[in-house]
């Protein structure tokens, strides 16, 4: 499957340069659910990780949206998606899951929220819909209340 | 230079042919005839024969070649090119109908005259050179300069001058035969608008193009720093120094990478001088379709692309051949905009004489049949908003290539664009420095 292969170089080139090396006494620690960050850009995706991390939450990356379906992920808390990925967008990926019945919060950031995105994301349940870059206040809003 | 009595006169600088020979010493003959550059071996000569000939034009008391001097005269009179005559001091001896038309004085204000009276006062000293290369018997050849008209006006005009030879091979003074420039400057200075506004608008176009993949790729590494950023303010609150640094780090890596894309961005739009080299096509076409992709929303058409594996590389200038294909490719997308399938292909495939045809498929409607004919000329367009000058501006890069642009309709409906360029021929692509 090509995006496996995708997600795996990726994985092999980002993921443990850009884990965040935050341990023991830099970790606040809180038993609570995952908060899941698909998003094709490496950078975004580990910061966005690192700046959960810093603030507490528990979060994991995924390269696509196959790479998040493969790894069929327990304890999730609720998922912020990139929409503009390519294989599948994040609305492809957000429909997929309402279809299979899992109504976790989701978030979904774009480049651009044109109108027919912000739509369909209300037709599927999706939370929120931010512009990128989002806010540091409207991020940790949505991630509170979906952990909470 | 040549000096043989029975010359010819090339008069390169004029309209094509005024030949003047000389036959025999005493019975002197000009006929007129095509004069051209002859080879090494053939009488060339860039003499005109004898003073006394010209001497007779302008006053005529020769009796033994009275009739051919007349004709001559005739020629030289309705010559569109001005043709004068001077002495080694500069003093001028002969003045054609065209120089009076060229430079607003008589024959009969001229004659006599020092010939620098039409110079410019900054080019004075060009006489003395003039004058310096005929008394040593040199030509010279289509000489560019200044001249001022009677009225003040000054004229670009293009100048050759000769030695005058008399009976004896003395050189005895100058025949000079000017050529207004201004038609022609005034012509390739249009030209040059036309192209530099050309170039302008397409650079403006693939600007408008480019900005939209700039924003999207730019977005991210800022979207980073600002998550780092936030991360940084809450570690500097609880003194965790340890993680600031590793975030600054990180904030140092994507403000990099924001200044390579800007970098980049920059040099797909600069003007730079072509450059051929042999490229792997697979990686010219996957980076063309990269941009586009990264220029599209979410919900683009299928992208396919196929490589020839005969002839897998092709001398080429790539920006400028990606150029092509970002525009074709866009062109596609534009065109499936409200289709029920968009499929785009781009393929390559060797073709005659050493050639590779890439192509650019579409699912597309096809090419209305009134703009078929003029599809390649500028400002003709199909997009409400488009500048139409994409394709013409790609088929000027196809034909730098050696190749040619054309428009097919594809087999399933919509169009095919194919365009042909070199092919390597075997040889290993150029691995960049």
């Amino acid at each position: 499957m090509p995006a496996c292969r995708t997600h795996e170089i990726c994985w092999v080139m980002f993921g443990p340069a850009f884990a965040p090396s935050l341990k023991g006494s830099d970790m606040i620690e809180v038993k609570q659910p995952t908060v899941a960050i698909v998003d094709d850009d490496a950078a975004v995706r580990d910061s966005l990780r690192f700046l959960l991390e810093v603030i507490g939450h528990q979060a994991e990356t995924f390269a696509s949206a196959a790479a998040f379906l493969k790894a069929e992920m327990q304890w999730l808390g609720c998922l912020i998606l990139d929409h503009h990925m390519p294989d599948m967008t994040g609305l492809e990926l957000a429909e997929r899951l309402r279809t299979g019945g899992a109504n976790i919060p989701i978030l979904l950031i774009t480049g651009s929220p044109s109108p027919s995105i912000v739509a369909r994301a209300a037709e599927l349940g999706i939370d929120k819909v931010l512009e990128k870059p989002a806010t540091e206040e409207d991020l940790l809003d949505f991630v509170s209340a979906a952990q909470s | 230079m040549h000096r043989n009595k029975g010359g010819l006169f090339p008069t390169d600088a004029g309209i094509n042919t005024l030949t003047i020979a000389k036959t025999r010493r005493k019975a002197q003959r000009w006929s007129s005839g095509i004069g051209r550059r002859r080879g090494p071996g053939a009488s060339v000569a860039a003499t005109v024969p004898a003073q006394v000939s010209l001497d007779n034009i302008w006053k005529p008391s020769v009796t033994s070649a009275q009739v051919s001097d007349h004709r001559l005269a005739a020629i030289v009179e309705s010559s569109d090119d001005a043709i004068i005559a001077k002495d080694l001091s500069g003093v001028v001896f002969a003045w054609n109908r065209a120089a009076e038309r060229l430079f607003g004085y008589t024959a009969s204000e001229m004659i006599g005259q020092p010939l620098t009276v039409i110079f410019p006062p900054d080019r004075m000293e060009e006489e003395a050179f003039i004058l310096g290369r005929i008394a040593r018997g040199d030509k010279v050849e289509r000489y560019e300069t200044t001249r001022r008209r009677k009225d003040g006006r000054m004229i670009r005009v293009s100048a050759t001058v000769s030695p005058i030879l008399d009976g004896n091979g003395r050189i005895t003074g100058a025949s000079k035969i000017v050529r207004d420039l201004t038609d022609r400057d005034a012509h390739e200075t249009r030209i040059q608008d036309i192209q530099a506004e050309l170039a302008h608008m397409q650079r403006l176009t693939e600007l408008g193009q480019v900005v939209t993949s700039l924003v999207h790729e730019v977005n991210q590494p800022i979207t980073a720093i600002k998550n780092y950023l936030s991360a940084c303010r809450r570690l500097v609150a609880t003194g965790n120094l340890k993680g600031v640094r590793t975030a600054l780090d990180r904030m140092e890596d994507q403000a990099k990478r924001t200044s390579e894309i800007i970098e980049r961005i920059r040099d797909f739009v600069k003007k730079r001088d072509v450059e051929m080299h042999v490229e792997n096509l697979s990686h010219v076409i996957d980076e063309a379709v990269a941009l586009m992709r990264s220029s599209l929303r979410g919900d683009g058409p299928t992208l396919t692309v196929r490589v020839d594996p005969a002839e897998p590389r092709a001398e080429i200038d790539k920006i400028q051949v990606q150029q092509v294909l970002f525009n074709l490719m866009r062109n596609g997308i534009e065109a499936m905009q409200d289709q029920p399938t968009r499929e785009l292909m781009v393929a390559t495939k060797s073709a005659q004489a050493g050639m590779v045809e890439i192509s650019v498929a579409d699912s597309g409607p096809g090419i209305p049949d009134d703009i078929r004919s003029r599809l390649f000329q500028p400002f003709v367009t199909t997009k409400p908003t488009g500048m139409g000058v994409g394709l013409s501006v790609c088929q000027g890069i196809v034909q730098l290539h050696g190749g040619r642009l054309w428009a097919d309709d594809n087999a399933g409906g919509g169009t095919v664009f194919r365009f042909t360029v070199r092919g390597a021929g075997g040889r290993p692509a150029v691995v960049a420095p």
